[in-house]
């Protein structure tokens, strides 16, 4: 595995942590080739699952014959197939992203990274997408091999994206594939963030989202009058940045905020909010971890 | 305005353009900071605007523009020296002359009207603006100025605070002469006079270009007490008379006690119409030497409830003036409440001093009469001499004497110069006596101490202007202070206010206890002590031992016990003294200052909430 200087390569002790880690969705799925992961179709593997009567055609190497000295009757073993999980990595690419120090995007790369390396070195098939002005993407990565692939393409990309995040989604879900676990890393300033969420469930995805947001946008310094310009639109909103109005911002995030993770737990996902000035290992360690996302 | 006003109504206009470039500041469009965020719907469009601005835009409400145009509002209105008539404002030069009087001590105005006086007193002078002077005057039986123009309020205070009220009539009028003497020419001088107009009326006054204000203290006029009180020895005994007063406007109800020597020998509950005296006749013990009359409720003045007097009737003088008419003489004599005057136009038959027995006179004066020999201790004559005078001589001179006086005794602080004598008789001392005044060509006045003493003055009362002279009355007083010297008894009545002159054998200090215990020294002064502070009812004692004297001090005057206060007084033959407040304006600059501070701390609090 690649240590190239990369700012979305974990350094080599978390690396280590996030290759012990396991993807832990609430759901199971099925994957085209053998992986790690338990699949609902029974099949071939080592994982038993059950006994059944031989039938034409069964692979002879799964009789019990202990079973059929002892009761003159062929019984054949079934397993539980081990599959692999297809793993979207969704990384936000708009121009907001690039808001914060450090910004967003690099802080959501390195994210989307660790996630990666965690899902690959579980046998799990990684795609990274990220949603900027255009939507670009990996080819899907297996193995440890395409953690390093992972960390280079993610390198590589800028956030550019002047359309918001819910509209990239809806544009691009119905092409992702089989049904898997969607890792969303964004700042989720859309406010059709949440019907982005019930899209990619609806198609059969688990979504996580860790929003990722800037320690500026949690507690903005601003002071004065201002003129606001939104990144992306380019919107202006003139406010005098006082006790009331930082008062009101907040509960307004707040309550977006909450929007979101009520669309994520009602789909059957998970929700956590990141600042960008948090270490990674701490978050996998501290957050991840105890909420049960990653074994 | 009526009760507002500015001096300087100009300044105001300098509201409009401070005002209109404070609105213009909210008018303007502010040029407001361009800031990239991450996303702008979650910000709310949410302006207060307080600072720069570049265009215009519509005015909108804000506290922070009202609560500074009304901080120069404020300013402005101090600016323009907004003022305020109010009371109890003093002009730049004040005399307080407060009434010290027995009426003042009455209790209807609760504690007292002095009292209520001082409070007043103390609210003007805590009036004084920086600059203004206030002169104190306690206006008791003789003025004194606690105070003179003072600009130093602790001063003026520390004197208030000395103001003490008496048992004694006021000289109110002397009292305005002093603080029209204090004030001088200057005319926005003010004489306060906090009295309850109970004093005799002031016949004569210039105040000059100052302003005497009348403020009037107290509230009722009910009031009892004990008009007179004397002894006289009867068949029947010692007899007290005793009469109560009711200067109430209502019926009244009291008991009358009477005792003899501090012991109860008598009391009564009299019933007293409105305005009207009850007289009763007591047989009293014939060894009493004091004869107390007390009232159990006798108003709210305390001083007139109670008098004293000598159970021997002689304790006072007794003066015979032998006249064909003299009203100078008469005057003088009846003023001084020791004296209880006869007259007569020929020496009653008991007095000479041929026929038996005691004489019942201490002085007798001969006006223009001829003289003759009396069994008085003490004897004065004017007029031509006689056989029975310390003088002999015969025939008058016309021109203008020289006159030399030994100035003691009798004619102490006794002037001749600038006297006119129509004539005066040649006269020259028999053996025996001396002439304690004389002229270039003989005596004037002649005085014989033996066997009787005798004072001898050789001119007529009526053929001059010395009546009319400050001397004169000083010599009466002097010939009542000789009789008294010589006869007096060792208790004496007084009335409050009055002044007592002993004679000095030495130059060793009296001693003087006073009613409420309190005992001071008085120092002889050309042979004499000069006792001066009989403002308290109540028994004095002057002196220790077998040779001091009791002076039983009452309330006598009338004037007093009537307490009824006063609504407006005058002065002289001008109109009445003005009672209303006089008022003046006062600067409102500091307490629109203050609002203006306040109003700033509050749009400060304003701003730091809102920021």
């Amino acid at each position: 595995m690649s240590t190239a200087l990369s700012y979305s390569m974990p350094d080599l002790r978390d690396l280590r942590m996030l290759e012990r880690l396991r993807l832990n969705p609430r759901r199971t799925s099925t994957g085209r080739q053998r992986g790690e992961r338990l699949s609902k179709a029974k099949g071939v593997s080592l994982e038993f699952k059950d006994y059944r009567d031989y039938s034409e055609g069964d692979d002879l190497r799964h009789i019990d014959w202990n079973v059929l000295a002892r009761l003159g009757t062929p019984i054949i073993k079934t397993y539980q197939d081990e599959e692999d999980l297809p793993v979207y990595l969704l990384v936000d690419g708009s121009a907001s992203m690039a808001y914060g120090e450090p910004d967003k995007f690099r802080f959501a790369c390195r994210m989307a990274a660790a996630f990666g390396a965690a899902g690959l070195s579980g046998g799990d098939s990684a795609r990274a997408l990220v949603l900027g002005e255009s939507i670009v993407r990996t080819r899907p990565l297996r193995g440890r091999r395409g953690f390093g692939n992972l960390t280079s393409w993610l390198d590589a990309q800028t956030p550019n994206g002047r359309r918001g995040v819910a509209g990239q989604v809806r544009y691009v879900a119905p092409s992702l594939g089989r049904a898997g676990l969607v890792i969303m890393i964004s700042d989720a300033m859309d406010q059709e963030f949440h019907r982005m969420v019930g899209l990619l469930s609806g198609l059969g995805h688990e979504v996580w989202v860790v929003q990722t947001l800037s320690r500026f946008e949690v507690d903005p310094p601003l002071e004065g009058d201002l003129r606001l310009v939104d990144a992306e639109s380019n919107q202006a909103v003139e406010i005098t940045a006082n006790s009331p109005t930082l008062e009101l911002y907040s509960r307004n995030l707040l309550s977006h905020n909450q929007k979101v993770e009520q669309a994520c737990l009602s789909s059957g996902g998970r929700y956590a909010l990141a600042v960008t000035d948090q270490p990674i290992s701490a978050l996998f360690g501290e957050v991840f971890k105890k909420r049960g996302w990653v074994t | 305005m009526g009760d507002l006003n500015f001096q300087s109504p100009t300044s105001l206009l300098w509201f409009l353009p401070i005002g209109a470039f404070i609105l213009a500041l909210y008018l303007l469009r502010m040029r407001r900071r361009d800031f990239v965020i991450p996303a702008s719907f979650l910000w709310p469009e949410r302006k207060d605007e307080v600072r720069a601005n570049s265009l215009f835009q519509r005015l909108r409400f804000n506290w922070l523009w009202v609560l500074q145009l009304l901080a120069l509002l404020l300013l402005t209105l101090g600016l323009a020296r907004w003022q305020i008539r109010q009371s109890n404002l003093t002009g730049k030069s004040t005399v307080l002359v407060i009434d010290a009087s027995a009426s003042m001590k009455a209790t209807d105005v609760a504690p007292s009207r002095f009292d209520e006086a001082v409070k007043r007193a103390s609210k003007i002078a805590s009036a004084m603006d920086p600059g203004d002077s206030i002169a104190v005057i306690e206006a008791g039986a003789t003025p004194k100025v606690l105070s003179g123009l003072d600009p130093d309020p602790a001063k003026v205070a520390d004197a208030i605070r000395h103001l003490r009220a008496s048992d004694a009539p006021s000289d109110i009028a002397e009292a305005l002469r002093l603080a029209t003497a204090l004030v001088g020419r200057d005319q926005e001088a003010e004489i306060v006079l906090l009295s309850d107009g109970c004093f005799e009326p002031i016949d004569s006054l210039n105040a000059g270009k100052s302003k005497i204000r009348y403020e009037p203290v107290g509230q009722s006029g009910e009031n009892i007490g004990i008009q007179a009180l004397g002894t006289a020895q009867t068949p029947q005994g010692l007899q007290a008379y005793a009469g109560v007063k009711n200067y109430g406007t209502k019926p009244v109800r009291t008991a009358l006690s009477i005792y003899a020597d501090g012991r109860l020998v008598w009391s009564q509950q009299l019933e007293i119409a409105a305005n009207a005296t009850v007289g009763k006749n007591i047989t009293v013990p014939s060894r009493a030497q004091v004869v107390e009359a007390r009232l159990s409720d006798g108003g709210s003045l305390p001083a007139d409830d109670r008098r004293a007097t000598p159970g021997n009737p002689s304790g006072s003088i007794r003066v015979l003036l032998v006249s064909n008419g003299n009203v100078f003489l008469e005057t003088g004599l009846v003023l001084d409440p020791r004296v209880v005057l006869d007259k007569s136009t020929d020496v009653p038959g008991s007095e000479l001093i041929e026929s038996p027995g005691k004489g019942n006179y201490d002085l007798v004066i001969f006006d223009s009469v001829p003289e003759v020999a009396v069994k008085a201790p003490l004897t004065a004559s004017f007029g031509a001499p006689t056989a029975a005078s310390p003088a002999k001589g015969s025939g008058t001179r016309k021109t203008p004497p020289l006159v030399t006086s030994a100035g003691q005794g009798v004619l102490e602080d006794v002037l001749f110069e600038n006297v006119y004598f129509d004539h005066i008789y040649r006269v020259q001392p028999v053996a025996g006596a001396r002439a304690i005044a004389k002229t270039d060509e003989g005596a004037l006045v002649v005085e014989r101490q033996s066997p009787r003493r005798q004072i001898y003055f050789a001119f007529d009362l009526l053929e001059g202007d010395f009546p009319l002279s400050i001397s004169f009355p000083i010599l009466i007083g002097n010939l009542i202070d000789a009789a008294a010297g010589t006869e007096m008894q060792g208790i004496t009545a007084l009335s409050t206010g009055q002044n007592v002159a002993l004679p000095a054998s030495g130059t060793d200090p009296l001693k003087v206890r006073r009613p409420d215990g309190d005992i001071f020294d008085i120092a002889p002064v050309n042979g004499r002590y000069s006792i001066r502070d009989l403002d308290e009812v109540g028994e004095y004692v002057i002196g220790e031992g077998e040779d001091s004297k009791r002076f039983l001090v009452n309330l006598t005057s009338e004037r007093e016990s009537r307490i009824a206060p006063e609504s407006q007084i005058r002065l002289g033959s001008g109109g009445p003294v003005a009672t209303r407040t006089i008022q003046r304006f006062a600067d409102l600059w500091k307490p629109l200052i203050l609002g203006m501070l306040a109003l700033l701390a509050l749009e400060w609090l304003v701003f730091m909430r809102r920021s």
